[in-house]
């Protein structure tokens, strides 16, 4: 396309000088390699429209499998393998087409593909490499990539310390491979020698005791079932009494117990923090008859720490506000002192007598809202030990399964108990199954997490990713609107809180206030705390984390699910950077995007192709290579714009088409301007001008591919509108334009405020302005296209007049007033379009 | 969810076989907080031999299982009596077995994974279907299906 009008002759006095032919517009190659030229379009295409098809599968998926764990599925091994298979197929699908996209630029994906794929079999196989990170592990480097070397308390400790700022007990874990190789058992080919692991646990015991820990306790356990008690556990050991006592310990749980050796005997070595007052807590406390055997109840002991004497019990509801229910408190001395000085006869510093009980409510709270976010993350009943530190905050020593009371029934009748029960609300989805009961509050994004109270029921209206921090306080969550995919539904789900999205009339039907019951596998809401309901929960009868099911796919979705390659600007966005199957994903369909908005640089002599004239009605035409439903069936000749099916295309035109888009005036335009604007546009699309074709749309119904040069100006819009919102998006693309660099850069910026205004996600470089609009909805993703269309005309050569930054401000609002109005306001008597 | 409404009435006897043990001991919770009575088993074998011993209404049976498959469980199940619906559940699905399954009397036929309300509606549709027949032959001296 050549300029019209007064422009003209600069042009081809410019074309003169540079030596460079002047392109003839409806110049054609000879039909047969004009079809082959097509065909190849096509193939690639319908290479790109592959790449979406599976990207998009294999994305359900995973989201599939994800679901799964928070327990609102029924599955079995089967489903793990097959899902396995079935996402690893169409993964590879899409770095295949990706590569025939692209003429095999991206081979080195496959060999990422193959690694993670290898791995997903090594965990359905459960043959995990041993000693994959060293003989020991400090529980600060924990995390769930190693809860097969490390097991579920050790991490859960861990999790808590990082995620809910508690203190705990730190320590290290001696690997199962370096647990056999200490207890003189063969290892494996890969497994450390006995030499190297007593090396390792001498230096991270010393580590350890440097830090002013007296004494050093070690605990046995199973990897593989987290459900079981402690094998063994020895307690006051100074690292050389620990660096003899850890080899004859494991000798005799291997002589005890030989099945340990497969089952991932690992060893908790952890700082005994000197303390006045310490205990445990059973997050289930044991059945008893009469009024109080009906409650859901935990138990916390306490006592002073080397002091003879019986312990103080405190049963609490488990249910927040955490209520006291019964308190034990054992007989002490009235002459005697409490921990921190206290008598148990005499005024506190607030001139109340104190009493002596060891902890104050308020501390029994702490500990019942710690014990309980425990359970949740370890999947049943467990025991807590604890200590005060000087400053009075508790510091969690240990957990472990608590083993089942011989008092609860599994198979308790609860239809009764149901029976009786008023639901207040029903329905929705459920995004982590479980049971849990407190309090309502209600949740807005300015609640700050530190005033949400630990274990009530948060109720919000939606299902915002900003709620997510509340999670690690809340004891269940609702919301009224809602779906099981999204951010804060993986939260949930990785942290286990029982949670229903999208329930009807949740916000209506549940008052600030209220205490009710979340039934999440059922999605309902019960009024009151029902205990019956509360003890079958802990029963173990749901899914949870102690299931080896739960655990298989957890361990296989963190090389499946996580998304670790974010900023395609970043060097670390590459194959090598890929670490999961959705890094995969997301590398391939960023780079085969960024591939078809390079096409008409990549390709050139697109515009020699068998096209179809389209009139505009504006002062440029497009040429339309339709691949397939972009135009209507009965099209001949020249195409009008009622002839375009091309839903996104349509778009752009009724912006590209308005009238007050278009200014006929001549541009101020000097020579020099002429000269610096050809170069630098050549250059930043990096290719020579005359391979810049002229405009050219290539369509499909739903599809839309348009590079456009307009005077000086090389913009490309390419846009998908299939209906689904996961894959749908507007990209759109700037570069170029005559005058000094400094009324090019005020260009840059309208354009880039303009598209700022419409929700892109924009960069700028220089003089290219590049901005991608996904996840929108399909009214604003045709706003977006009928701005951009009013934004192409209205830029043609504004830059030109922007002599100043005023100018560039007038501009942006003039064009904010005429094309991004909300929808039903008016101007002299019309209606402009909508934007979101 | 059980229906508040309904007066004290036969509780629904369940059998559940899967080799799965995370399959059962799901169904057994969602099916005993529903109200039904439940016994699970890991293999067609002791299930098969319970079925000697006793009626139940239901049996949901997994397909592919070690020795008796889930076809076998659901033949000798209705040969032995006749009234008790079958629910075939399995990570297998495929058009043929779904039609075999039907076509040798199956109530229902359920692929993996499968949600816990998907279930639970179809041993509420049985349910339903149970107290119509007992209702039409306490008022009528129909045979019941």
């Amino acid at each position: 396309m050549t300029p019209s009008g007064p422009h003209r002759s600069l042009w081809r006095r410019a074309l003169a000088l540079l030596g460079r032919p002047e392109p003839r517009p409806d110049a054609e190659p000879e039909p047969g390699r004009r079809a082959a030229a097509a065909w190849r379009v096509r193939s690639l295409f319908v290479n790109y429209r592959r790449i979406l098809d599976q990207n998009n599968a294999a994305l359900e998926l995973m989201a599939e499998m994800e679901r799964a764990l928070g327990g609102e599925y029924i599955f079995d091994r089967t489903f793990l393998e097959t899902s396995v298979r079935r996402v690893s197929e169409r993964v590879h699908h899409v770095a295949y087409n990706l590569n025939a996209l692209t003429g095999n630029a991206h081979v080195a994906l496959y060999d990422r593909f193959q690694d993670i794929q290898s791995r997903l079999h090594q965990i359905l196989e459960g043959t995990v490499p041993a000693g994959a990170r060293g003989p020991v592990l400090p529980f600060s480097g924990i995390d769930w990539d190693m809860e097969p070397q490390a097991g579920l308390p050790a991490l859960c400790l861990n999790e808590l310390s990082l995620r809910a700022g508690v203190r705990i007990a730190d320590g290290f874990v001696v690997v199962p491979a370096s647990c056999l190789a200490l207890a003189g058992r063969e290892a494996g080919a890969e497994g450390p020698e006995p030499g190297e692991v007593r090396g390792a646990v001498a230096e991270a015991a010393r580590a350890l005791a440097a830090g002013g820990a007296p004494s050093l306790s070690v605990t046995l356990a199973l990897a593989e079932d987290s459900r079981r008690a402690p094998l063994a556990r020895r307690t006051g050991l100074t690292p050389a009494e620990l660096d003899a006592a850890l080899p004859e310990m494991l000798a005799r749980a291997l002589d005890a117990e030989p099945e340990a050796a497969t089952a991932g005997l690992l060893a908790m070595v952890q700082e005994e923090p000197a303390a006045a007052l310490g205990g445990e807590v059973l997050t289930r406390a044991p059945a008893t008859s009469g009024p109080e055997g009906r409650l859901d109840l935990l138990l916390i002991r306490a006592r002073v720490q080397g002091a003879p004497g019986d312990a103080d019990a405190y049963a609490l509801r488990r249910a927040h506000p955490f209520d006291a229910v019964r308190t034990e408190v054992a007989p002490r001395p009235v002459q005697g002192r409490l921990p921190g000085g206290q008598r148990p006869v005499g005024a506190g510093a607030d001139g109340l007598l104190h009493g002596s009980a060891l902890l104050a409510p308020k501390a029994q709270r702490a500990l019942a809202e710690t014990a309980l976010l425990l359970e949740r993350r370890l999947g049943g009943a467990c025991e807590v030990r604890w200590n005060l530190a000087p400053s009075g905050e508790p510091v969690i020593l240990s957990v472990a399964p608590q083993p089942p009371d011989p008092g609860t029934d599994p198979d308790a009748d609860l239809s009764e108990a149901i029976a009786r029960a008023r639901v207040l609300c029903q329905g929705g989805q459920t995004v982590q199954s479980g049971i849990a009961a407190g309090t309502v509050v209600r949740v807005t994004e300015a609640l700050a997490p530190q005033d949400f109270p630990a274990g009530a029921v948060a109720v919000a209206a939606t299902a915002s990713p900003r709620l997510a921090p509340l999670l690690q306080r809340a004891g269940a969550l609702l919301t009224a609107t809602g779906t099981a995919a999204g951010h804060l539904a993986t939260v949930a789900r990785e942290l286990r809180v029982p949670a229903v999205f999208g329930m009807p009339g949740v916000l209506e039907a549940l008052p600030e206030g209220t205490a009710v019951t979340v039934d999440a596998a059922e999605d309902t809401v019960y009024e009151g705390i029902q205990d019956e309901l509360l003890r079958h929960a802990g029963s173990g009868a749901e899914l949870d984390p102690g299931d080896p099911e739960y655990r298989l796919l957890r361990r296989l979705l963190r090389f499946i699910l996580p998304l670790h390659l974010v900023d395609p600007q970043t060097p670390d966005f590459s194959p090598e950077g890929c670490r999961s199957y959705h890094d995969i994903l997301h590398y391939c369909h960023e780079r085969a995007v960024s591939e078809l908005a390079e096409l008409h640089e990549k390709r050139p002599g697109l515009g020699g192709l068998h096209t179809r004239r389209l009139a505009t009605g504006v002062p440029f035409e497009i040429r339309v290579l339709d691949i397939g439903g972009g135009l209507g069936p009965d099209v001949t000749g020249v195409a009008e714009p009622d002839d375009v099916a091309c839903e996104p295309l349509r778009a752009f035109l009724d912006g590209l088409r308005r009238e007050d888009a278009w200014d006929d005036a001549p541009a101020d335009l000097s020579l020099r301007d002429v000269m610096t604007g050809m170069g630098r546009t050549s250059q930043a699309m990096g290719a020579s001008p005359e391979t810049l074709t002229g405009n050219l749309a290539i369509t499909g119904a739903d599809y839309l591919n348009l590079s456009l040069r307009l005077g000086y100006h090389f913009s490309v819009v390419d846009a998908l509108l299939s209906g689904d919102a996961t894959r749908d998006y507007v990209y759109f693309r700037f570069v170029g334009g005559l005058a000094d660099p400094r009324r090019r850069e005020r260009r840059a910026r309208f354009i880039r405020r303009v598209l700022a205004a419409l929700d892109f996600n924009v960069s700028q470089k220089g003089d290219l302005v590049a901005g991608r609009l996904k996840l929108a909805g399909a009214d604003c993703l045709r706003a977006a296209l009928t701005a951009l269309g009013a934004l192409t005309a209205v830029t043609r050569q504004r830059d030109m007049a922007m002599h100043a930054d005023s100018d560039a401000e007038a501009l942006y609002e003039d064009f904010v007033r005429r094309h991004l109005r909300p929808e039903g306001a008016e101007q002299d008597g019309e209606t402009r379009g909508a934007t979101c | 969810m059980s229906d508040n409404s309904q007066p004290a009435a036969h509780k629904l006897r369940v059998m559940v076989i899967d080799d799965e043990a995370i399959v059962c001991k799901r169904l057994r919770s969602a099916f005993q907080k529903a109200g039904y009575e439940v016994e699970t088993f890991g293999g067609s074998a002791p299930a098969l031999a319970r079925l000697e011993e006793a009626e139940f209404d239901v049996v949901v049976t997994d397909l592919k299982m070690e020795g008796a498959d889930g076809l076998q469980v659901l033949a000798s199940a209705r040969e032995r009596h006749p009234a008790t619906r079958v629910v075939v559940i399995t990570g297998f699905a495929t058009m043929e077995t779904a039609k075999e399954s039907l076509h040798m009397g199956a109530f229902d036929f359920v692929a993996k994974p499968f949600k816990l309300g998907d279930i639970l509606d179809c041993l509420r549709r049985i349910e339903g279907e149970l107290r119509e027949a007992r209702a039409a032959q306490t008022d009528g001296g129909q045979e019941a299906p």
